[in-house]
C-alpha cells in the first residue's frame, strides 16, 4: 500500500522539496470590526503578551510571547480577534471581497474565514455561509456572532447544492475539505493516509469546484485552498478544472512557490505557475495552496 | 424578549418588523438580507445580528446587553479581578464592584461592565454593595461562547 512517512517523504523530494516538519507560531487576525489595531495591539502588551506583525497578511500577528492561553480572555470573548494561521488568512485576502459584493463561502465553519469576510467587507453587502455537517453548525455561527459578523447568511446546506440557493455570486470562497498536512496534525501520516484516501479526497474537490462555478456570476472570482501537500488536492484539480471547464488562473502576488507544472513526470498547463504553494519548511507556515480562478 | 429589554431601557431599541424569528433564535436582519434569504427559498441557520434566545426565560446575547448598555441605568462597573472572575461564570463580591448607581436595590437586574465601559454580562442584585458578601450574581456573561463549544 502507498502510505506512510516514507511514501508521502519520497513523493515531496520527487517535486522538489526535502520537507522537515516546523514549529508553527501561534497567530492571530485582529477584527478591525470590533477594535483598532493599535488600541488592541497595546491593550495586550499590557497584559504581558506581545504580538508583531505578519509581514504577508494584512491584520495577521504572530504571538511572541504570552504567559497564558489567548482563547479565553475578555479580549477574545469580545470578538476582538481570532486565532488563526497564519497561511490560512491568505486565501480571503487573494479573493479580495468589497462591500458591495454577493460572496460566497462553500465550507465555512468553523467560521475563521467567513468572519474574515466580513471585516473585509466592512459589514456591508452579503455573505452567505455553507455548511454541510450539522456539528459543526453551533461553531460557526458562535464564531460569526463573536465577531460582530452582521452581514452573513448560514445555511445548514452540502455546497455541492450550492446552486440551489437561486442567487448568482460575484465571489466564491472553496476551502475545500482536504486531507490536511502533517505540520499541523502530528500523526498524520499514521492517520490511515494513503493515496487512495488523497485521490477520494481530490474526487470530492473537483465537484466541488465544479458546483461552486455552477453558481459563480461569469466573470467572477473563485478562490480555491486547501492545507494539504499533495498535488491530486491541488495542481492537479486546477489542471483538470481548466480542461474542463471556462476559466483562467490569475497570479497571486504572496508569499510560498509557484504552482507545479511538472508532477510525477505529468507536464500541466503553464497558468499553474500563477497559483500559490506554501512548502512548510520555506514558508514557516502550515502547509497550504492557493488558486484564485476566473471564470470566462 | 421585549419583557428583558424593559428590565434594562424603555427606550425603542429595535423596529419589530427588522426582527426575524428562527427556531427559538432573535435576529435583526436588515432589508437587503432579508430579500436575499426569501430569494433563496430556504431556511437559513443563522442570519444578520443574533439578538438571543427564547428558553424558560430570554437569553440575551452580547450585543444586544451592549445595545442596552447606552440607555440603562441599571449597570455596574466591576475591578479587573472582579472581571475576570464574572467571565468564569463566578458572582461578583462587594468588594469588586468599582462604581454603581445608588439607587440599585435587591432583586434589580444589572449590566456588568469592565473598567473599559465593555459589557461582560449581566446579573441580579442580591446583597448590599456596602457588604462583604457576594453582591450581584451571575446570570449571563460572555465567557458563555467558550462554554457552548464544550456543551456541545
Amino acid at each position: 500500500m502507498e502510505k506512510g512517512m516514507n511514501f508521502f517523504l519520497n513523493r515531496y523530494k520527487q517535486l522538489g522539496q526535502t520537507v522537515k516538519t516546523v514549529a508553527l507560531r501561534q497567530s492571530l487576525r485582529i477584527n478591525t470590526l470590533n477594535m483598532d489595531e493599535k488600541e488592541l495591539i497595546s491593550r495586550l502588551k499590557s497584559l504581558g503578551v506581545s504580538l508583531s506583525k505578519i509581514d504577508f497578511t494584512d491584520y495577521g500577528y504572530y504571538i511572541d510571547k504570552s504567559r497564558f492561553s489567548l482563547g479565553a480572555i475578555a479580549e477574545y470573548l469580545l470578538g476582538y480577534y481570532y486565532l488563526q494561521g497564519s497561511a490560512s488568512q491568505i486565501p480571503v485576502e487573494v479573493l479580495n471581497p468589497k462591500s458591495n459584493e454577493l460572496v460566497l463561502d462553500c465550507c465555512a465553519s468553523p467560521g475563521g474565514k467567513t468572519s474574515q469576510i466580513s471585516q473585509l467587507m466592512n459589514n456591508k453587502g452579503i455573505v452567505i455561509a455553507l455548511e454541510k455537517q450539522k456539528h459543526r453548525l453551533p461553531a460557526l455561527k458562535n464564531n460569526l456572532e463573536r465577531m460582530n459578523c452582521q452581514n452573513t447568511i448560514v445555511f445548514h446546506m452540502d455546497a455541492l447544492k450550492a446552486d440551489r440557493l437561486n442567487l448568482e455570486f460575484d465571489k466564491i470562497l472553496l476551502d475545500a475539505p482536504c486531507s490536511g498536512n502533517f505540520v499541523t496534525e502530528q500523526d498524520w501520516f499514521e492517520k490511515h493516509r494513503n493515496i487512495n484516501t488523497i485521490k477520494n479526497r481530490a474526487a470530492l474537490q473537483k465537484d466541488l469546484l465544479a458546483a461552486a462555478l455552477k453558481a459563480l456570476k461569469k466573470n467572477g472570482v473563485l478562490v480555491y485552498s486547501t492545507c494539504s501537500l499533495e498535488p491530486e488536492e491541488n495542481e492537479l484539480n486546477m489542471q483538470w478544472l481548466l480542461d474542463n471547464h471556462k476559466v483562467k488562473l490569475e497570479k497571486i502576488n504572496t508569499i510560498g512557490d509557484e504552482g507545479l507544472t511538472n508532477v510525477f513526470g505529468k507536464q500541466l498547463n503553464k497558468q499553474i505557475q500563477n497559483c500559490r504553494r506554501f512548502w512548510p519548511n520555506k514558508t514557516k507556515t502550515e502547509g497550504f495552496f492557493v488558486a484564485k480562478v476566473r471564470k470566462l | 424578549m421585549k419583557e428583558f429589554i424593559s428590565l434594562f431601557s424603555r427606550e425603542k431599541m429595535f423596529d419589530e418588523n427588522d426582527i426575524l424569528q428562527l427556531r427559538s433564535d432573535y435576529y435583526l436582519v436588515n432589508s437587503k438580507l432579508r430579500k436575499i434569504l426569501k430569494q433563496t427559498q430556504h431556511s437559513a441557520s443563522f442570519i444578520g445580528i443574533y439578538l438571543g434566545k427564547r428558553k424558560k426565560s430570554f437569553v440575551p446575547s452580547p450585543y444586544l446587553l451592549n445595545k442596552l448598555k447606552k440607555s440603562a441605568k441599571n449597570k455596574i462597573t466591576v475591578s479587573d479581578k472582579g472581571a475576570w472572575m464574572f467571565i468564569c461564570r463566578k458572582h461578583i463580591y462587594a468588594r469588586s464592584v468599582v462604581k454603581f448607581n445608588q439607587n440599585q436595590k435587591f432583586g434589580d437586574f444589572v449590566l456588568v461592565l469592565n473598567k473599559n465601559d465593555e459589557c461582560l454580562g449581566y446579573g441580579k442584585v442580591i446583597n448590599k454593595f456596602s457588604s462583604k458578601k457576594v453582591a450581584v450574581q451571575n446570570i449571563f456573561d460572555i465567557g458563555d461562547f467558550v462554554r457552548r463549544e464544550r456543551r456541545k
